[in-house]
């Protein structure tokens, strides 16, 4: 199968790097997969999970906002925070998740209201993979 | 000086030699985390400014507002330093560099972060607009973000043309140079010592639109530079508290070295005195 070069990269560490065979982002208008060969192209990545593709399995992980480069000779994910499923602190996701829910029942200015509705988005989507994890 | 008055020195100076040595452990565990936190970091901000001059290079004239040339000269500055003192010059450093940096700016905003730097310019008479607490110490992504909300509001607001950052740039544990750096706008310029990872001649296309992938691109590099600049300055802080805390320790020993002479000589003398003190008295009654 052909693959490509990918790395992820945050603030804090290399998350990943190595050849892989497919790339699943989630983007403001929905999934978007990735394959070898594809176009060069900047895409804007929105919170939510991205699946890996190595040997025919996919790997899934959380993703908070940043961007994706597709170059030629590789692929170059940046972003904010990226976690595996066991990184995940499902407490403090809940947590954070009852944090935002309670904040936006109160009153609050705009730049208030985004902060709180992209750590809401955070928390839903940590949870979510989370989720998914168990049941398989 | 007599023997008591240096025996209660030797005392005090051992006292400030026992505070100045934790300071310079402290400050090398301290620098220790540091210093890993900005080596990972550095690899990110390596590829995100990559990525941005890519992006100016081979996208021809994107049309935002990020990237509009500078019209007018209202500047936001922001002035890193510590939240505390004997650190060394750190602190002075950066702030007379700010200083002079301000100096011909007739529009300013001024942001702080750190408690030393805040001080500083009350003293100095300067309006400080917007102080950022708790972020010189441990800084965390999660500041950061704070941080590029406030400056992108005010600058997509229009209150602002220009953002420059001023900060201590860590070269080694033992040297630290205070630097400026423009954050917005973006122009090619800024990343003169980026260097070009590819000689590929084509262009981007962009999902969904240029001006929306910008939007999010952008403040994620300022989040990042941020992140970087807080990391840095703190380690430098720490290089320099613990390099200066190590010099005052030196110090210390020195000095009691010193006063144990004068002490060791004081007390020769004293016994010298009383024992001339006693052949003369046992003389002078033999005589008798």
């Amino acid at each position: 199968m052909k693959a490509f070069h990918l790395e992820i990269i945050t603030p804090e560490r290399i998350f990943f790097s190595g050849e892989v065979e497919e790339l699943i982002i989630t983007t403001p208008d929905g999934q978007r997969g990735v394959l070898p060969s594809h176009t060069p192209m900047i895409i804007a990545v929105d919170v939510g999970e991205i699946k890996i593709k190595q040997a025919e399995k996919f790997k899934s992980c959380f993703s908070a906002e940043g961007f994706l480069e597709i170059r030629p000779d590789k692929v170059v994910l940046v972003a904010q925070v990226v976690e595996w499923p066991e990184e995940i602190d499902i407490r403090r996701a809940q947590e954070a998740k009852r944090r935002g829910e309670e904040q936006l029942r109160q009153k609050q200015s705009l730049q208030e209201y985004h902060t709180t509705m992209s750590s809401l988005a955070r928390a839903m989507a940590r949870l979510k993979i989370k989720k998914s994890m168990n049941i398989d | 000086m007599n023997i008591t008055e240096i025996k209660g020195r030797i005392a005090s100076i051992e006292q400030t030699r026992k505070i100045t040595k934790a300071m310079y452990l402290i400050s090398s565990v301290k620098m220790r985390k540091a210093l890993s936190k900005l080596e990972k970091n550095a690899t990110y901000l390596d590829r995100l400014r990559m990525t941005i001059k890519d992006i100016l290079l081979h996208s021809g004239d994107i049309d935002h507002p990020f990237i509009k040339d500078c019209t007018g000269n209202r500047t936001a500055f922001i002035v890193i330093a510590g939240d505390k003192g004997l650190a060394g010059p750190f602190n002075n450093n950066v702030l007379n560099m700010a200083i002079k940096h301000m100096e011909g700016c007739e529009e300013r905003f001024l942001f702080t972060i750190g408690h030393m730097a805040t001080s500083f310019f009350n003293r100095k008479n300067y309006m400080v607009d917007i102080e950022f607490l708790h972020t010189a110490q441990n800084p965390e992504l999660y500041h950061a973000r704070q941080i590029s909300e406030v400056l992108i509001d005010l600058f997509t607001q229009g209150h602002v043309d220009r953002i420059e950052i001023i900060y201590t740039h860590l070269i080694s544990t033992l040297s630290q140079e205070p630097r400026a750096i423009t954050l917005l706008p973006m122009d090619l310029d800024f990343f003169v010592d980026v260097k070009e990872d590819s000689n590929f001649g084509g262009t981007f296309q962009y999902d969904p639109s240029p001006k929306s992938v910008f939007d999010t691109l952008v403040p994620q590099y300022l989040i990042g530079v941020i992140y970087s600049v807080l990391v840095q300055s703190y380690a430098s802080e720490q290089c320099s508290r613990m390099a200066a805390m190590d010099s005052a320790t030196q110090n210390a020993d020195d000095i009691i070295k010193d006063l144990r002479l004068k002490f060791s000589r004081a007390r020769q003398a004293a016994v010298t005195n009383e024992m001339l003190e006693v052949a003369n008295a046992t003389n002078a009654v033999l005589d008798l």
